[in-house]
């Protein structure tokens, strides 16, 4: 563990209740903070054991503040040459370093153009604030929304063994994909990289691998306490959107309670692809972005829908869904998401 | 009014719908008041804030920016518990980096009477809801007295309890205190008019309906805090605060010494909304640690402190039986309450408003004031009839629609024209001018021709233009719906309240007067009224308030009362310093008196001669301050001082998601003269918004088997953001309200509030045609009533 002193050492430790006078500051921090500038130094840093990857905190330092998360060390990777770029790939498609800004990327010409699912996704998120500092890595990695986990109560996520939400307040926990956690993944473009087949560089101590975002998030279950496959040390560097998921109609729509600054009670990313596919993606309902069976979005592109088939075919794509007890108006909101979505995806 | 020779009378003043008897000193003479045709040049225009430029740099000093040279760090650590006995083990804290000092039940002076903080006593082991603190440690920076209280390990010995008024009453509840049972020691509060069971004989129609609100949390933008720091045996403290005498008061007596050794201070506060009355635990952790240490120490609540442990809206469950003839007449009210007051708290009641809106002969009230095992309630502006409001409203809409009457022809028909309750005249309004220009305003008549437009682009909440359209065809997903509420709500203020004017050799004024600015623009207001009584320049006034120690005497700011109490006292110190000032000019110029007058910072002559400057008769006077002195007198007995308002809101519901958006919301109100209409009507905005929470997002969310809070922070939490906050047209009645004080203002920070929750409502269930009983309304609720 790297620690800075900064002072000398406290004279009033043994002088509690002496004369008042004013005492020089003794700032021991605990935390350490790196800035590296290439991406070796950034691996070796986070390879030490207590480190975690920074970027615009905006999860992170509210989960540090709240006693969730107790790094030792937090490498800010926002230092790392052309990390935050949005570039075109030779193949067409678009790659966006893992620090790129949520509003970023909601203002990017070429993402509005091409990937406007994603555009429309990260212009959702929270609120300005929130969209300016955040990172794209960032709304990826962040921790999910159960107000027991974050209120501090025990859960699976942190120091307990059992799920309190499940049979208490479980309003907004998911209704698909859970147990034996059951929070929901916050993240808006999450679900949107998963309709536009994105695939994640990620950078560790084992060294560079890729892995395509619909293997990127695991589900609760066996290891609630992970939402992600990131090995110890390992980070997102870059995010590539193919060429052949770029275009065709492409739409994000989400539900929330009040009109700004709230996750998604659900939310939908829909593409139609130009080369017909169809990809429907829900979020908000489950501990990851959830996409729907394929063979609904195989039956979305193939013919086009009657009034009937649209409820046909949500109740085909809610077939799992599995509300609790004061959840299942999400699998209405699910429901119309899905219907709105699939016309959509076929008009 | 009693004859001169008396000094002291009793009177009554009327504070959150309680009446307090008071012995008051008469001032020494009465003002008249400026009437509705007065030619005033400062008072009632539109007047930026004082302090705006200081806000909106950043500039202005709060609770938590103030840093005095050795300041320690304070935090306290709470019961994870709702009830039982909890074991403090500090020996962990101590070891963390910069911890310096903390203190449990233990260290508390014994022999005293206990400290009380929130309704319980300070530090108390024995807890009675989860959140409570239980110890409090200080270090050198604020990271390290988090983590040292992070670091204090807490052992429970689990009590059985009640977290809910249901589990409270119900047969065989465990106790959720040592003493004393689990309702408050007057429960069941009963009032009654007339005869309730020959009026639901007379009745025609009768309606029956079930309301319930949510527990709605101040979430005031400036969390509590205190910086205490000692000088000798003299503690002064800086607080965000709505009362620096109680908070010097209460600390004086923790502390065991006189309250001339306590000063309060507090100049910027972040709002206050109620939970900001009294001292808390933070003030007497600072106060104590401060004390041991021998420096100064702060003690500013973190989000999650403040919203699970300084008061809350209590929750209510109300029953409602309304009748009336198929004219439209009430024949009778009923209406029991349950209410969830939390482990403490004063009974705000949540059924005066059925006595007081509208006049019918019979009426009777039932409330039961439940305690449980939850933090104490704290006054939550308009407290009770906000609550109230709601289920009288939403009945009045129920029994308008069973009668098939136009809301607001049902409600005008209804009309109360005095004071029902106690059969006394109101000293303005009444109701029925609100309801009929806020009627024209909002375009009630002809509202349902709107509400056929076609051709409204149907977007998702929250996206706005962004998201894409939805198909057409099928039917109509949105539905629109229109509805109104009206208020009533005592707010003439009332004595004591001091204030003192000095003029300095160079022309520059100050007014002196131990009131708050909350945020509400109280500063604005005084120097405004100060300037005006004494013909003096605005800019040349300077409000001083916010000091035990160098400002005179001026109560709590609660109760819509800081403006009808504080700015007669402003005035009559204002009109005396001016009396002053005309005699020391008559003697300097060699003018008579009565040919003399002041106004725009100038001595005008009536006998020929050119305006002088006010400041070149203070520049001959040198040192010789001029100061004039004065208090607010009582209210005149056997009037109601109320204030009046409607609000009229139009939503739009979408049923596939049960989303409600307010599309606007038309507010007239009646508070007697606006002093300051930029002011006014950023009250009434405040309100409004306020409201809109209530209605549509805001819930503390309880697990009731752990009786702990779940919305800790303002992410679960939700209040309404600037997205949610519709168009607003919000105005006052041209008004002056010559009975209630010579300024002829009423309260306005309440009033706002109480009808916009079930003008939303009603709006609701106009769209829906279902009824729509239970705050707030989420989407999971809508969607839940429509299925």
């Amino acid at each position: 563990m790297m620690t800075q002193e900064v002072g000398p050492t406290n004279p009033f430790g043994t002088l509690v209740g002496s004369l008042r006078q004013h005492a020089p500051s003794v700032t021991r921090l605990a935390l350490d903070y790196q800035r590296p500038h290439d991406l070796r130094r950034a691996t070796e840093l986070l390879s030490v054991e207590g480190a975690q990857a920074l970027g615009g905190g905006t999860d992170l330092l509210v989960t540090i503040r709240e006693g969730l998360a107790r790094p030792e060390q937090l490498v800010d990777l926002r230092g790392l040459p052309g990390i935050d770029t949005i570039q075109r790939t030779a193949g067409g498609g678009v790659r966006i370093g893992a620090a790129a800004g949520v509003a970023a990327l909601a203002a990017d010409q070429t993402i509005r153009e091409r990937f406007p699912a994603l555009a429309m996704a990260c212009d959702s998120v929270g609120s300005p604030a929130l969209r300016n500092m955040g990172t794209i890595a960032g709304s990826l990695c962040q921790r999910p929304r159960c107000w027991y986990f974050r209120s501090g109560i025990p859960c699976l996520k942190s120091t307990g063994s059992t799920c309190p939400a499940v049979d208490g307040q479980n309003r907004h926990l998911a209704i698909l994909g859970g147990g034996p956690c059951h929070a929901v993944h916050g993240s808006d473009p999450a679900v949107a990289l998963v309709a536009l087949d994105a695939t994640l560089l990620l950078e560790g101590p084992q060294g560079a691998r890729s892995v395509p975002i619909a293997e990127f998030f695991v589900l609760p279950d066996p290891d609630p306490r992970r939402e992600n496959v990131l090995l110890p040390g390992e980070f997102i560097t870059a995010i590539e959107l193919p060429h052949d998921s770029s275009g065709g109609r492409q739409r994000y729509t989400k539900v929330l309670h009040r009109g700004a600054w709230d996750f998604a009670l659900a939310s939908i990313a829909v593409t139609r692809r130009l080369d017909g596919g169809v990809r429907l993606v829900l979020g908000g309902v489950a501990p990851m972005p959830w996409r729907v069976n394929p063979s609904v979005e195989e039956d979305v592109a193939s013919a086009p829908l009657a009034d009937d088939d649209l409820d046909a075919l949500a109740d085909r794509a809610l077939y799992d869904a599995r509300p609790l007890s004061d959840n299942d108006y999400k699998a209405t909101l699910a429901r119309t998401l899905l219907r709105d979505a699939m016309a959509f995806a076929a008009a | 009014m009693p004859d001169e020779s008396r000094r002291f009378i009793t009177t009554t003043i009327e504070v959150e719908g309680r009446e307090e008897t008071k012995v008051v000193e008469l001032p020494g003479r009465a003002l008249a008041p400026w009437e509705a045709d007065a030619a005033l040049a400062i008072v009632g225009h539109p007047v930026a804030r004082v302090d705006a430029l200081e806000k909106v740099t950043g500039a202005a000093v709060y609770t938590a920016d103030r840093v005095a040279p050795g300041m320690l760090h304070a935090v306290l650590v709470r019961s994870t518990i709702p009830r039982g006995r909890a074991t403090v083990d500090l020996e962990p804290a101590r070891g963390v980096p910069g911890f310096i000092d903390a203190i449990t039940f233990n260290d508390l002076p014994s022999g005293s009477k206990p400290v009380r903080a929130g309704g319980v006593r300070f530090l108390d082991p024995d807890v009675t809801y989860a959140g409570q603190p239980v110890a409090c440690v200080c270090a050198e920076t604020s990271g390290q007295a988090r983590a040292a209280a992070r670091a204090v390990r807490l052992s429970y010995a689990p009590l059985p309890g009640a977290v809910t008024a249901a589990q409270a009453i119900a047969g065989g509840a465990p106790p959720v205190r040592a003493r004393g049972g689990n309702v408050s020691r007057s429960s069941p509060v009963e009032a009654s008019r007339g005869d309730v069971e020959r009026g639901l004989a007379e009745a025609e129609v009768v309606v029956r309906g079930r309301y319930t609100t949510s527990s709605a949390l101040h979430t005031a933008m400036e969390p509590h805090g205190a910086l205490a720091e000692w000088h000798g045996d003299q503690l002064t403290i800086h607080e965000g605060t709505q009362g620096i005498f109680a908070v010097r008061d209460e600390v004086a007596a923790a502390m065991g010494i006189p309250r001339s050794r306590v000063r309060v201070v507090m100049e910027h506060m972040g709002g206050g909304f109620g939970a900001k009355n009294h001292a808390g635990a933070h003030t007497y952790a600072a106060a104590f640690l401060a004390r041991r240490t021998g420096r100064p120490v702060r003690c500013v609540l973190d989000r999650a402190g403040e919203q699970v442990d300084t008061g809350h809206r209590a929750p209510c469950t109300i029953d409602v039986t309304l009748g009336a003839r198929r004219d439209g007449t009430l024949t009778a009210i009923v209406a029991a309450a349950l209410v969830d007051q939390g482990i403490s708290g004063w009974e705000a009641s949540t059924t005066k408003i059925f006595h007081e809106l509208y006049a019918c002969p019979n009426v009777r009230t039932t409330e039961v004031f439940a305690l449980s095992n939850t933090h104490a309630m704290a006054a939550f502006r308009g407290p009770g009839h906000t609550e109230g409001a709601f289920a009288l409203e939403r009945a009045m809409d129920e029994l308008a629609r069973e009668l098939g009457m136009d809301p607001l022809a049902f409600r005008l028909r209804n009309h109360a024209d005095h004071d029902q309750e106690k059969s006394r005249p109101y000293s303005g309004g009444p109701l029925r001018r609100c309801l009929e220009e806020g009627a024209r305003r909002f375009g009630w008549e002809g509202r349902h021709a709107r509400s056929e437009a076609p051709g409204r682009a149907e977007t998702m909440p929250g996206i706005g233009e962004r998201a894409g359209t939805f198909p057409a065809g099928g039917p109509p997903r949105w539905r629109r719906g229109f509805g109104l509420a009206a208020q009533v709500w005592p707010a003439g203020g009332g004595p004591p309240a001091y204030a003192t004017v000095r003029l300095h050799p160079d022309g520059s004024v100050d007014v002196l007067t131990g009131t708050q600015d909350l945020g509400t623009g109280a500063r604005t207001i005084m120097a405004q009224v100060a300037a005006e009584a004494l013909g003096a320049r605005l800019a040349d006034v300077r409000v001083i308030l916010g000091d035990t120690e160098r400002t005179p005497y001026t109560g709590n700011s609660w109760g819509s009362m800081t403006t009808p109490s504080v700015a007669p006292a402003v005035r009559m110190a204002a009109e005396e310093a001016r009396q002053h000032l005309l005699e020391a000019a008559s003697e300097v110029l060699g003018v008579e008196r009565d040919r003399l007058a002041t106004g725009g910072g100038m001595i005008t002559r009536r006998d020929g001669g050119d305006p002088v400057p006010i400041a070149d008769i203070t520049c001959r006077l040198g040192d010789v301050t001029i100061t004039g002195h004065g208090s607010r007198g009582p209210n005149q007995p056997g009037v109601a001082f109320t204030t009046f308002g409607a609000q009229f809101a139009e939503v739009e519901v979408d049923t596939a998601t049960g989303h409600v958006r307010v599309v606007r919301i038309t507010a007239v109100h009646d508070v007697g003269r606006v002093l300051n209409p930029l002011l006014a009507r950023s009250q009434l905005e405040g309100g409004i918004i306020q409201g809109l929470g209530l209605a549509l997002f805001e819930e503390r969310i309880i697990d009731e088997r752990l009786g702990r809070p779940l919305t800790t922070g303002i992410h679960d939490y939700k209040v309404p953001t600037m997205a949610d906050i519709p168009d607003i047209d919000a105005s006052c009645l041209a008004a002056v309200d010559t009975t209630a004080n010579p300024v002829g203002a009423r309260g306005l920070a309440e009033p706002p509030i109480i009808p916009t929750a079930p003008a939303i409502a009603n709006a609701v269930a106009d769209a829906l045609g279902v009824p729509v009983n239970d705050l707030p309304l989420a989407p999971w609720r809508i969607l839940g009533a429509i299925r």
